[in-house]
């Protein structure tokens, strides 16, 4: 029921404590938002979850995340097969500056995956993007002739054709237009049938629209997780009311 | 305007060249100048075939780029994401000064070391040959590929890597297959403005080639390029004569054959980008 854990998980960044003691479990094929003010930690602990924050020189973590039961800060674990299955959507779209074909292929083919048809699981998941129809006499074109929303929807693509268990948004529609937000919402909200979805933003009623979870975070530390709808309506918490009726932030 | 300017001094460039060897052209023949095998410029009946310094120059220039392209890249890739900050700052130096070095210092070390070290080797009856050539020439070009195509690599965005990284790719493959292909027109500008040095430069090629114009049969043999020629016929020349003439022709063939190489160049970049 729940595909990833996290345990008494800690990061500092030399000696910034950027993330203090997080506990929070996470259903699968749900939609779970991280809200709260920037530099709060949501898309640090969001980074933890595929470990692209091993990039970045000066973190070192304390304490567990399991995805599907296994601890991904082992020392023995395979970080590639990890990032294979947790996909991440960034901010700002990052189709690399080849073909929309090379590009949504890029994650099958590093794998060498021969006993899949690459052809046939790129037309799927440019279809469940709703990219097929715009895209599909033009594939050996260069992906960054796309438009910003067809962009994203390209990276979304890219990471769901790997059948990850878990795929992270980090502000997915920060740089779109109101039409393309609501249209990428609608298209991740169709993720949750297949996907754990887990979605940072700073616009609270995005999270408000499409999740069933949100967390609260508030300078490195997690405030209040619930419900959505009770996260919204009726918080426990002094610092999450004054959150979201817009009192800071 | 500046580059209009820069557009108008080729167009002189070219006129000059061309309005100089117009009538040595007519009179001895475009043709017979090109595919002609024997350069006697001095004899009676003089000859001037060019056949053998093209074969020579492209000769040299072929053999400088297979040692110096794959170099370069992997020095670049070295230095731009595989060594640590301090190590790269002091590479990049290293590299800047590696280019300041004058041709003709880098043609005498060719000439006292390089050329009784290829004799020896490679046991020939002199080590003057067109195979020393490439090396004298690959080893000054290389500081131009270098630290044109680190600045290439290092600026691929971090979100190309970050990209390759969340898909699940290595570092390996993600410099192989994102940052390779982001920086690849950058490296073919490195590449081209190498293989510019490489067939213009004149002075270290004329001190390790040993000039014979004969057409070489292997890579270890004596050759002439069109450039040591020029500079070391130009002096010995009548001003106005059909000697002096031809040697602006042979200007004028190598003005060309660049112009063409940054044609390509520019025609596969155009390519790529799209």
């Amino acid at each position: 029921m729940f595909n990833l854990i996290i345990k008494n998980f800690s990061l500092y960044y030399y000696n910034f404590c950027a993330l203090k003691n997080i506990n929070l479990k996470i259903k699968e094929k749900n939609i779970t938002a991280m809200i709260g003010p920037s530099g709060c930690g949501k898309s640090t602990l969001l980074r933890s979850i595929n470990r692209i924050n091993d990039t970045i020189k000066g973190v070192f973590t304390k304490g567990n995340i399991n995805v599907l039961g296994k601890n991904i800060y082992n020392t023995k674990i395979d970080v590639e097969a990890l990032r294979r299955n947790v996909g991440m959507v960034f901010q700002r779209p990052n189709p690399f500056p080849l073909s929309i074909y090379e590009n949504i292929s890029f994650g099958l083919n590093i794998n060498n995956k021969n006993s899949i048809n690459i052809k046939m699981a790129v037309k799927e998941s440019l279809k469940d993007v709703l990219l097929w129809d715009d895209v599909k006499n033009k594939l050996n074109r260069n992906a960054l002739n796309l438009t910003l929303e067809q962009q994203q929807r390209l990276c979304i693509a890219r990471a769901i054709i790997m059948k990850p268990n878990i795929i992270l948004f980090d502000e997915p529609c920060s740089s779109l237009d109101p039409i393309a937000t609501q249209r990428i919402e609608e298209l991740i909200l169709t993720l949750k049938k297949e996907y754990t979805v887990i979605i940072v933003t700073h616009n609270m009623q995005q999270a408000a629209r499409i999740s069933c979870d949100t967390a609260f975070m508030l300078q490195g530390k997690l405030i209040e997780f619930n419900k959505t709808e009770k996260i919204f309506t009726n918080p426990m918490e002094k610092e999450t009311e004054n959150y979201i009726t817009g009192r800071f932030g | 305007m500046c580059g209009m300017l820069s557009v108008i001094f080729v167009i002189l460039i070219f006129g000059f060249l061309f309005v100089e060897s117009f009538t040595f052209l007519k009179n001895f023949g475009i043709f017979r100048f090109i595919t002609g095998k024997h350069w006697f410029p001095a004899s009676n009946p003089p000859s001037f075939g060019i056949l053998p310094l093209i074969i020579g120059s492209i000769l040299i220039t072929f053999g400088a780029c297979i040692i110096a392209i794959p170099i370069s890249i992997m020095s670049a890739l070295f230095i731009s994401e595989i060594a640590p900050e301090n190590l790269r700052d002091f590479l990049k130096f290293l590299i800047e000064l590696m280019a300041a070095i004058p041709s003709v210092i880098i043609g005498f070390i060719g000439m006292i070391i390089l050329v009784p070290f290829i004799k020896k080797t490679f046991n020939l009856s002199t080590g003057l040959t067109a195979f020393s050539g490439s090396i004298v020439l690959a080893f000054m070009s290389m500081p131009t590929m270098i630290s044109i195509s680190e600045d290439a690599i290092h600026s691929v965005p971090w979100k190309y890597k970050e990209g390759a990284i969340a898909l699940g790719a290595t570092k390996w493959q993600t410099i192989r297959k994102v940052v390779l292909k982001a920086a690849m027109p950058g490296i073919i500008a490195a590449i081209m403005l190498g293989i510019g040095r490489i067939i213009g430069e004149t002075m270290a090629v004329m001190m390790v080639t040993g000039n014979a114009s004969n057409i070489p049969k292997t890579i270890f043999v004596p050759v002439r390029t069109m450039t040591a020629t020029i500079a070391a016929e130009m002096g010995e020349t009548v001003r106005g004569s059909m000697h002096y003439r031809s040697l602006f022709a042979i200007g004028l063939i190598l003005f060309l054959i660049t112009f063409i190489i940054n044609l390509i160049a520019d025609l596969f970049l155009r390519k790529i980008r799209r």
